[in-house]
């Protein structure tokens, strides 16, 4: 909206606006399941795993084990609920059917959309990466910023390391694993004035972690049929060696992120001498 | 009988922080300056947060561990960023309410030791 | 009930977009904006999606929100001085 706008149409719009999104939010929440709360174990996992065999069983006695306007595909075939903890040898055995889709299903995209962010941080590094400015009166953090931003560093770090190794378990993945890692790197660079890590060491980090990615991805061309099949054994559903080569990938995928957003963060918060103005 | 005590003594928790809370909310409002609702807004929630999430992992057997982890990171973290959200505003230049007296934070100013810092 | 909750995350969430977008201070219309990424990122939660809830919550309220106050604080000039 442009600035000589008057005013009122700029409010009238506005109202408008909100009408607009409010009824569009009440139609989309009109649809949702009945229900007093969320309850994580019934609901997401539906869709997800069925953790309770009882229940799973109560439903699709009851017909509700699909969700509402979806049929079966194939009727001849009886559905038998997937039981955490138990279901062995399944086509994919992730747990998290997300994970399973980003990573396994679609796999190629995921590659894409990685190279996309690798590309991104490198642009970001050409462009404000260089000679570092000695800048004069700058506030020195205090001593308790200093000490309180690395030991939390070291549980956020963890957090994020938990999030993508439990990739294929629980909600979460690479991508924000990788956040949640250059998040606590982000609390460092508040810790103390002048803290430099190894940029160089970061971008070939992370281009081992793609690197790893890329390989994974052969090996399933080479020992399977095509790039990115699964080639290791899918194990129970819900333990933590499961899933097949899921959990490798996020592996990558969470350092090949964590190092990148790392690198953008260092090269957006070290001031440079400017070369153009 | 266990289990129902401890069930209360959580509900006890949870109203402790919720009380801690609300007092929290009302200090943002009453209190004049940034430091002040600082004081309420930070050091408030601190207690009422982790109070009510222990009060909620002794409820909800199974998760103890994580309301005490939360707890511990949250007594952990929110200090640091009241400290992090007073020293700046200090350091800005921010009106204190007049009756602030005396000013500690004039005289002294930490720095780090020379070569007492690796690196 | 949990329609109520969300009606309410809605409305405070569209209040935070109206005061990102028509703030003058860029680093209100910043945090607002963080703001609006933390309500949006519960509102997946509720439409049950975790996944991009956590993803959300991450990225869109933690990490790009402090890239934006980074480079306002490298662009060094705070505010919009043009009328209106």
């Amino acid at each position: 909206m442009r600035n000589d706008t008057p005013a009122l149409v700029k409010r009238i719009t506005a109202l408008s606006l909100i009408t607009i999104l409010l009824i569009g939010f009440f139609l989309a929440f009109k649809e949702m399941p009945k229900g007093s709360a969320v309850n994580v174990n019934q609901r997401v996992s539906r869709l997800y795993v069925m953790k309770n065999v009882e229940t799973a069983t109560k439903m699709m006695e009851n017909g509700k084990f699909f969700a509402k306007g979806i049929k079966p595909l194939r009727t001849d075939v009886p559905y038998t609920p997937i039981t955490f903890g138990k279901s062995k040898n399944l086509e994919d055995g992730a747990a998290n059917v997300v994970t399973s889709i980003v990573v396994d299903y679609r796999g190629f995209d995921t590659l894409g959309e990685v190279t996309v962010l690798f590309l991104a941080a490198t642009g970001v590094a050409m462009l404000l990466f260089g000679k570092e400015k000695k800048r004069k009166n700058k506030t020195e953090p205090s001593l308790i910023m200093y000490v309180g931003t690395r030991i939390s560093f070291a549980i956020i770090f963890l957090f994020g390391i938990y999030i993508f190794v439990h990739g294929h378990l629980t909600p979460g993945g690479g991508f924000p694993g990788g956040a949640v890692i250059a998040s606590g790197i982000l609390g460092l660079f508040l810790g103390k004035n002048g803290y430099k890590p190894n940029h160089l060491g970061l971008k070939v980090f992370e281009s081992l972690s793609g690197m790893a990615f890329v390989i994974i991805g052969l090996t399933g061309l080479f020992s399977v049929h095509s790039f990115l099949a699964n080639f290791l054994p899918t194990g129970v559903i819900g333990d933590l060696y499961s899933a097949g080569f899921i959990g490798l990938i996020y592996i990558a995928i969470g350092m090949k992120v964590g190092a990148e957003l790392s690198a953008v963060v260092n090269s957006m918060i070290v001031d440079v001498e400017e070369e153009w103005s | 009988m266990l289990d129902a005590f401890l069930g209360w003594l959580g509900v006890v928790f949870v109203f402790t922080g919720v009380f801690f809370l609300f007092l929290g909310a009302l200090g943002i409002f009453r209190l004049p300056d940034v430091f002040n609702r600082l004081q309420a807004g930070t050091k408030a929630t601190t207690l009422g947060v982790v109070s009510t999430s222990i009060g909620v992992g002794l409820i909800a057997k199974g998760w103890i561990l994580f309301a005490v982890a939360l707890a511990i990171f949250l007594l952990m973290t929110n200090p640091i960023s009241s400290h992090a959200i007073a020293r700046a505003s200090y350091r800005v230049g921010v009106k204190k309410y007049p009756q602030t007296d005396p000013d500690e934070c004039e005289k002294r100013e930490w720095k780090f030791p020379e070569g007492g810092e690796e690196k | 009930m949990i329609i109520y909750v969300a009606t309410l995350i809605v409305i405070v969430v569209i209040m935070l977009a109206l005061i990102a977008v028509f703030s003058k201070k860029l680093l209100s219309a910043i945090i607002a904006s963080g703001f609006v990424s933390l309500g949006v990122s519960g509102l997946f939660f509720f439409l049950q999606a975790p996944d991009v809830a956590i993803t959300e919550a991450a990225i869109g309220a933690g990490l790009s929100t402090a890239i934006f106050i980074i480079a306002l604080k490298k662009v060094k000039k705070g505010e919009s001085k043009d009328e209106e």
